[in-house]
């Protein structure tokens, strides 16, 4: 069985804005998704409806990993680092644990996750004392303290500079490799969605939909000089026209 | 730290230091005039008018046991009010913060602490509970309550929209919400609330107490002026209107370092 298998979902705002129509995609366990489209496509949404936070208007959900919220083995990294400003580093980690009822062994989650996301030093800091990666790289960590089935990434590195989002992107794939966890990756950035996944799907505005599924061959690890590879060059061109073909077809281009 | 506290000192203590020498000076001449030997340059003004600040030092030593007695029932009675108003105030921003219906049907009086001119209600305040400490703290807590009451509720319940989604996620439960996201949020826009209100308070407490002064054994700032007034005595009221200046900028200071020791952690959200 798959993790999540959506069958037609679709989604109407109740100011009548069609947001999503007829949405069909499978993913399979362990396996990281890239959802590319541009802005206002839909992804936000989807995303929110695999996470349960909006109900589709028509169509399911299934899956090892639907609802998997309800099980304590979901997690969503945000467009922006969304950190409580009076918790530390430590304790804004903590928090979906505390949530979930600390154990003995919370303060061992961590620091051990605080640690491994490199911000070691910085565990007692206010968030506000953080740079935008830092504090990105925090919300990674809260993420994952709960070892989460399935993560669920909004845009997390939208508005960083382009050498913190190359880092990020390489911690963020040494922490799949290690935990193993189903990620499904939103961005609108080229590059940043054949670097990271295994698939990328293509989403077309208007109302959103799938356009493209592209299996992306590089294997993992994926280190930094795949960048300047000819073949990630090619991918690039290949995801570029999928998108501007599909917002040639709903005539918007 | 030595060498920074030291510059403190040097750049916020010292320049208003330097003024209030001034502004003393100032006023000794306006009032005592100026003169060079046989060459009036400026007559001066009539006693009655204007005092010169040693008058109003003689008046306040004269009269301290009364001064005293007068500031301290009006800082207490402020005070009073002001705490009084801030546990109220976060019970009522609590109430409304869990339910919009309540807070629906209950706003229109809340704005009422708001409108109604303190003056008008304080006779009815000192025929209900008489004059004296009383009469000064539920003045202060009225007019105290409206600030506390708006930035508590706004605090309890304007979340980031994500912060929300991220306990919803983690299936956070309503009293775990409460106790990790809505208090802790509402914290500095409680603090705001109470700046205001401080300040209010005191003035409340005055305002209150002169236009509704009648004598008691006991009175605070707002009858001392109201009497210094009536008989003339231009340099004693000089001297509560200095007391009163001093307890206003005295709480003012007051809940401005409680709210800096407060707000140690909330750094991001307030700045
Ligand atoms: N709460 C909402 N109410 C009404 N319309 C919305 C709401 N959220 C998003 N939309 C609309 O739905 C469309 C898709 O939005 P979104 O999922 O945020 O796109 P993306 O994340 O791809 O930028 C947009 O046209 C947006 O204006
Ligand atoms: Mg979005």
């Amino acid at each position: 069985m798959n993790d999540l298998d959506a069958q037609s979902l679709s989604l109407t705002f109740g100011n009548g804005v069609q947001a999503l129509r007829d949405v069909s995609f499978t993913v399979e366990s362990s396996e990281f998704v890239s959802l590319l489209g541009p802005s206002g496509c839909g992804k936000s949404t989807l995303l929110r409806i695999i996470a349960g936070l909006l109900p589709p208007t028509t169509g399911t959900m299934t899956g090892n990993a639907a609802a998997a919220s309800q099980r304590n083995e979901l997690s969503f990294v945000f467009q922006s680092a969304t950190l409580l400003p009076w918790r530390t580093v430590a304790q804004n980690v903590r928090l979906p644990l505390e949530l979930a009822g600390a154990d003995n062994d919370a303060s061992r989650r961590v620091a051990e996750m605080v640690e491994l996301v490199g911000l070691g030093d910085f565990a007692n800091s206010y968030p506000h004392e953080l740079s935008g990666g830092m504090q990105m790289r925090a919300s990674l960590a809260r993420a994952l303290v709960i070892k989460p089935r399935l993560l669920l990434l909004d845009e997390p590195f939208g508005a960083l500079d382009d050498i913190t989002r190359q880092h990020l992107n390489e911690e963020l794939l040494s922490l799949w490799q290690r935990d193993k966890f189903t990620a499904i990756f939103v961005t609108h950035n080229v590059s940043e969605a054949v670097f990271l996944g295994q698939r990328v799907m293509v989403m077309t505005p208007r109302p959103g939909n799938i356009h493209g599924m592209f299996a992306i061959p590089f294997p993992y690890p994926r280190a930094r000089s795949l960048r300047s590879s000819a073949e990630f060059a090619q991918w690039n061109g290949v995801l570029s026209n999928s998108i501007h073909e599909g917002h040639a077809q709903v005539g918007t281009s | 730290m030595k060498k920074s506290s030291a510059r403190h000192v040097l750049e916020y203590v010292l320049p208003p230091l330097a003024l209030f020498v001034v502004v003393l000076l100032a006023w000794y001449f306006y009032a005592s005039g100026i003169s060079i030997g046989d060459l009036v340059i400026w007559k001066g003004m009539p006693k009655y008018l204007v005092p010169t600040p040693s008058a109003v030092w003689t008046a306040a030593v004269e009269q301290r046991g009364k001064l005293a007695m007068a500031t301290g029932l009006t800082a207490l009675g402020a005070l009073s009010g002001f705490v009084a108003s801030l546990v109220a105030g976060a019970l009522i921003a609590f109430i409304f913060s869990q339910s919009p219906m309540i807070q629906r049907a209950a706003w229109p009086y809340a704005i009422f602490l708001q409108t109604v001119p303190i003056v008008a209600i304080a006779p009815l305040i000192i025929i209900w509970f008489g004059s004296g400490f009383t009469a000064i703290a539920i003045t202060a807590f009225i007019i105290s309550l409206f600030p506390i009451i708006t930035n508590g509720t706004q605090g309890l319940t304007a979340l980031n929209p994500q912060a929300v989604e991220l306990f919803a996620i983690h299936r956070a439960t309503r009293l775990q919400k409460l106790m990790k996201l809505r208090i802790p949020n509402s914290i500095p826009h409680f603090v705001t609330g109470a700046k205001t209100a401080g300040g209010l308070s005191v003035i409340g407490g005055i305002v209150g107490e002169f236009f509704a002064g009648f004598p008691g054994e006991k009175f605070g700032l707002g009858y001392l002026i109201y009497q210094s007034s009536g008989q003339q005595k231009i340099d004693l009221l000089f001297a509560a209107i200095i007391c009163s200046t001093l307890l206003g900028l005295g709480i003012f200071t007051a809940v401005g370092f409680a709210s800096r020791f407060v707000l140690r952690r909330w750094v991001g959200n307030e700045e």
